[in-house]
């Protein structure tokens, strides 16, 4: 006991949290990577450190030298497992991760090393594929420091989510409304439903809505650039017209009042579902409660809708990074390790071997039919997905539709029809990302409750205005020092103007060029 | 005595103990060796498992960075702290999590005793038996599922409990966006998932009296009312003492999942206490150092608290803590 | 009847009739307030995702269907995750319920020198601690990592708990003591012979607390447990029941391509249920042990 107890102080005292011990004299150089449990693995078909997957990309990874070992966690926990891993010492070398915040905080925390002299000096494909994508992908994975942390691959269309509308043909059909194609028809439209049926909620909504109203304003994120200045969203024109938006809806009664309580998305859902609204919006994909909405409400025909404009333009709502997965190496790694794990990500990208570890074998989990994979049914459960770390791949239109083999593929089919359309507009974003410091954080952190409350009241409040509710808005944002932050966060802007402009220029072709690209 | 002369022979120069108390220590530690072979194992246990980590409090102390561990990591003296205090949020979370607690231990403290009277005073045991076990079970459902009926009830529209509203001939009130309402409902709902739990550590205080008090009191011609006076009470006094001591060492800790289902836009102002704030600040944000100043804040006020009210409860009755 | 219990009858007061009736209602209501949520779940478990959705579920089931329990059955992993936290409970119950009586009883011995010093001891450690970095940093150099046995030693009994038992310990008359010190009996004798058969009670209230908190420990299992083999049951099911924003973000995260199942709101109604009914079993089989009335005075005889 007292032994163990002088380890661990020795361990403490030696502050190597990142202490790896290479293996003896093996053949194989061994690496850790992170995986996320998603629960699609049944329990008599392996789990996530072991199934056919990991099995498969051993079989020619060994051949190689090189043997990947993986750990996982539970997808809402991970982060917190894994830090407590890191803390001693027993982490995976290798972490990927969606979030490029959360990617800078691993910097900080020091967790991470930077990795252009390795991509410069080891890699072979994948070395290829950043210079190709370099102007959409190296805005991403460069951090604050100028430095490269990460590997990563282009996401494709049906990867990026998206906010959207849907709405009930029938109801607008009855009515004899157009489908609408700007914001204020879509008000209209509500107007002359709530006349015709006064038990109906032409409107529904509950988390995504108002980043979806916002979005339809021009406001997907927190700046928008004016005159060459980056202004918080509050001091805009889009942002009054928005919020002016939201409140007539809401008092009107055109949308569902209680959904600011709807914490769970319970109640969007449930009005959805009942066919007791004609407008739900959601996001990313089919709403859910579409399915049943067709089973409840005979003739009901759900639509997506239109990207609809705002006087201040028509804009591609809700941009993700196109980044798919950021692949980061811990500090600590040895340089066989680094070795490895470059040898790993560059084989991904050979010869297209991500295809087969994200979708499995032909023949065994899927046949081609007609141009498109169909899953063979009891097929042996093949999760790659997030086993290719880096892929390089392309959205094949009508693949969703295929794939789709419920009752209801036609709802599928509809989805799928509309890309074209969500995809063809320009982002509202001027940055890539934003802008990071501590004292930025802080006045993010300090503000957005503040915000959020005077925006429920501007909404509901029938005697707060506009123009009350952004000054008081401001008056906070002052007091907590906004103007200060905001001129670092343009001397910062300023200093790499044309990086941004050009990058928001490549993203806007990058997506409008995909769209096109759907007969 | 012989053995207090020859302590007394040996340790003249010792500090002036009438022998009778050192004799005494003596032979109570000697008594008490099992005792102490008892405790050992647990002392051991704490030593090891909860002093040896406690080393970790300095993150607080420290800007602590996930890669150099704690030791590697600077020390910054009370810069969290200062940050925490100047926090504009900070007013407004500390007095959310007083004001909460304090109503939940109003009035939720008391009806668990209350409910543990009353089902004593049942008559027919098999239906105090039923009662007693469906009472406890929302204690097993979790913030997510309850929260989700709960708002579902409370619908202004369609909620339950406006219909009855309407029925009686009053408006509907729209609970979880008023601020007073909603801190009623936060309160309410900590009664309907608690309480019953709540009330089996006293039942088990209340079915360890002797029957024998009952049948004198009884003979001596007292009723019932008189009887819980007088026996029942007195008797699971020192219990809802030393529950109410250690309920209000935690009068800086609101349970995080509560809040953040039943949470809305609307009553922030009211609702936003420690517990949500390091879930929007800190652990999203790796931010360690930070949130364990903040636990050690909410520690160190836990506990002024519960030594304040050990020391009432001394005055008071005999019970207390230490 | 004899004039005593006859005047016993009489004593039941008008009074004490209408309390009677009222405690009745009073309880049943709140019984009913306490039961709604369950019957509520139950009724979402047996029900179609439609009548769910469409908010038309309240106490019956509509348009009843045993679907989502057949996939749960299907689930081989269930069932060893069950076997899992029932093993991790009763084992882990019986070693907290050990310690805790260990601790307790000699600090609510009157006589027992140091025992203020071991009470603040044990209260510091009610309010501070290292954290989360620091212990997991610890259990991995003793070498406890995925094992039970780790996460039992590492909880080895609940500070709060263990006042509970000790106060209990107390309320006991000191005469109990003293008579079988006077006959020559030790403390572990007392302990065992005498006080442990009069606290059943708060024995037996401990030993719930206790179960119930294995049964739904999360964090332990989740950090220190890696074998999928040992999986808990909570884990497993804590995935589920937060499926809706999980569902959302793997969509988000991993595209449209790769949607998940998406769990549907009855099988996270079974899911529900599957989890907590064992335990909730527990207590009814306890509750003989709440009876009221202590043999105080056959010991003392």
């Amino acid at each position: 006991m007292m032994k163990r107890i002088a380890t661990f102080l020795l361990a403490l005292l030696m502050l190597v949290p990142m202490a790896h011990v290479l293996g003896g004299e093996k053949e194989l150089v061994e690496i850790s990577i992170s995986m996320f449990d998603r629960g699609a693995i049944p329990g008599d078909q392996g789990t996530y450190e072991d199934n056919v997957v990991t099995r498969y990309i051993n079989e020619h990874m060994n051949p190689l030298g090189v043997n990947v070992t993986w750990i996982s966690a539970p997808r809402n926990d991970a982060r917190a497992k894994y830090n407590a891993m890191i803390s001693a010492g027993t982490n995976p070398d290798i972490f990927w991760e969606y979030s490029r915040f959360w990617m800078d905080q691993l910097r900080t925390q020091e967790v991470i090393m930077p990795l252009d002299d390795i991509i410069e000096k080891y890699s072979v494909q994948y070395k290829e594929y950043a210079k190709k994508h370099a102007a959409m992908l190296a805005p991403f994975v460069t951090l604050e420091d100028g430095k490269v942390y990460a590997f990563t691959s282009l996401r494709t269309l049906t990867e990026l989510p998206v906010a959207g509308i849907w709405y009930r043909k029938d109801i607008l059909d009855a009515q004899g409304i157009e489908v609408p194609t700007t914001f204020d028809e879509i008000v209209e439209a509500a107007r002359k439903i709530k006349a015709a049926d006064p038990t109906c909620t032409p409107i529904s909504g509950s988390l995504h809505y108002f980043n979806t109203v916002m979005g339809i304003y021009g406001l997907g994120t927190e700046e928008v650039l004016v005159d060459g200045v980056l202004v918080p969203r509050h001091r805009t024109d889009r942002y009054a017209a928005g919020m002016n938006a939201l409140r007539t809806l809401f008092q009107e009664g055109l949308v569902d009042p209680e959904y600011i309580t709807d914490e769970s998305m319970t109640r969007q859902n449930q009005l959805w579902a009942s066919g007791k609204s004609a407008f739900s919006f959601s996001t990313w994909n089919i709403p859910t409660g579409t399915q049943e909405l067709m089973e409840t409400v005979p003739g009901a025909d759900p639509y997506p809708l239109p990207n609809v404009a705002s006087e201040f333009g028509t804009f591609f709502l809700t941009p993700q990074a196109p980044a798919r997965i950021y692949t980061m190496f811990t500090t600590g790694m040895s340089e066989e390790k680094i070795q490895a794990g470059v040898k790993y990500i560059d084989w991904l990208l050979t010869d297209d071997n991500w295809y087969t570890v994200v979708h499995g074998l032909e023949g065994v989990q899927f046949n081609m039919v007609d141009g498109y994979r169909e899953g063979i049914p009891g097929a042996p459960v093949w999760a790659g997905n997030e086993y290719s770390v880096v892929t390089d791949a392309t959205y094949q239109p009508g693949e969703i539709a295929a794939a789709d083999k419920t009752n209801y593929k036609v709802l599928s089919e509809r989805y799928e029809a509309n890309i074209k359309n969500m995809f063809a507009h320009p982002i509202s974003n001027t940055l890539p990302y934003d802008y990071s410091s501590n004292a930025y954080s802080e006045l993010t952190s300090n503000f957005s409750p503040v915000r959020s409350d005077i925006q429920t009241q501007i909404i509901t409040n029938p005697t707060y205005t506009v123009e009350q509710g952004v000054q008081e808005m401001d008056d906070a944002w002052k007091s907590l020092g906004g103007e200060e932050v905001w001129a670092k966060k343009n001397e910062w802007f300023k200093a790499n103007e044309q990086m941004y402009m050009d990058f928001r220029q490549a993203w806007i072709d990058w997506m409008v060029g995909m769209a096109n690209a759907i007969p | 005595m012989k053995e207090g002369i020859s302590v007394m022979q040996h340790n003249s120069v010792a500090r002036i103990v009438p022998p009778d108390k050192r004799d005494r220590l003596w032979r109570d530690i000697k008594r008490a060796k099992y005792l102490y072979i008892m405790i050992a194992p647990i002392v051991v246990y704490l030593i090891v498992f909860k002093y040896l980590p406690m080393g970790g409090i300095v993150i607080a102390f420290k800007d602590f960075k996930l890669g150099r561990g704690i030791l590697g990591s600077e020390w910054v003296g009370l810069k969290n702290f200062h940050e925490l205090f100047r926090s504009p949020d900070f007013k407004l979370i500390l007095r959310n999590s007083i004001m909460l607690n304090v109503y939940l231990v109003v009035f939720t403290f008391p009806i668990p005793v209350i409910l543990a009277l009353l089902l004593n005073e049942l008559r027919a045991p098999r239906f105090k038996r039923v009662i007693q076990s469906i009472l406890y079970l929302p204690h097993f459902l979790s913030w997510v599922v309850l929260s989700g009926i709960l708002i579902a009830m409370l619908s202004p529209s369609s909620g339950v409990v406006n219909r009855i509203i309407m029925f009686l001939g009053g408006e509907p009130i729209y609970f979880m966006a008023d601020k007073t309402w909603w801190v009623i409902t936060f309160v309410a709902s900590s009664v309907w998932k608690e309480a019953g739990w709540g009330t089996i550590i006293f039942l088990a205080a209340i079915s360890g009296i002797d029957m024998e008090q009952y049948e004198a009191a009884r003979i001596d011609g007292a009723n019932r009312f008189q009887q819980v006076w007088h026996i029942t009470l007195p008797a699971i006094l020192p219990t809802v003492s030393i529950m109410l001591i250690l309920r209000m060492g935690s009068m800086m800790d609101v349970g995080f999942e509560h809040v953040y289902t039943l949470q809305n836009s609307y009553v922030r102002s009211v609702s936003d206490v420690f517990s949500v704030y390091v879930f929007r600040i800190g652990i999203e944000r790796l931010r360690f150092s930070y949130t364990s100043a903040i636990g050690l804040f909410q520690s160190v006020v836990n506990l002024i608290i519960l030594l304040g009210t050990n020391f009432l409860a001394k005055k008071v009755s005999e019970t207390s803590l230490f | 009847m004899s004039s005593l219990s006859k005047r016993r009858k009489i004593q039941q007061s008008t009074g004490e009739r209408i309390f009677d009736v009222a405690n009745v209602i009073f309880l049943s209501l709140f019984a009913f307030a306490a039961l709604y949520p369950f019957l509520n779940t139950i009724a979402n478990s047996l029900s179609s995702n439609r009548a769910i959705l469409a908010g038309e579920v309240y106490l019956w089931p509509i348009e009843i269907n045993i679907e989502a329990y057949n996939q749960i059955w299907m689930d081989p992993y269930l069932f060893k995750a069950m076997r899992n936290t029932v093993v991790l409970t009763v084992f882990g119950t019986i070693i907290n319920m050990t310690a805790t009586i260990l601790a307790a009883y000699p600090l609510s011995r009157p006589q027992f020198p140091g025992k203020k010093v071991i009470m603040v001891m044990i209260t510091i450690t009610m309010f501070f601690g290292g954290g989360l970095i620091p212990t997991f940093v610890l259990m991995n150099t003793l070498g406890l990592m995925n094992k039970y046995s780790g996460l039992w030693i590492l909880s080895l009994f609940s500070t709060y708990n263990m006042i509970v038992m000790r106060t209990f310990f107390q309320s006991l008359p000191a005469e109990l003591e003293e008579s079988a010190a006077i006959e020559g009996a030790n403390d572990i004798v007392i302990l065992v012979k005498i006080m442990l058969p009069l606290s059943m009670p708060v024995l037996a209230t401990l030993t719930l607390f206790y179960a119930v908190g294995w049964w739904n420990s999360y964090m332990g299992p989740l950090l220190y447990i890696s074998d999928p083999e040992k999986v808990t049951l909570m884990l497993k099911l804590r995935q589920l029941l937060w499926a809706a924003q999980t569902a959302l973000q793997q969509i988000n995260e991993e595209g449209l391509m790769n949607k998940p199942r998406v769990t549907e709101e009855a099988f996270k109604a079974a899911a529900v249920l599957v989890s907590t009914i064992p335990i909730i079993l527990v207590y009814p089989f306890l509750q003989k042990y709440f009876v009221k009335g202590v043999m105080v005075g056959a010991l003392k005889g």
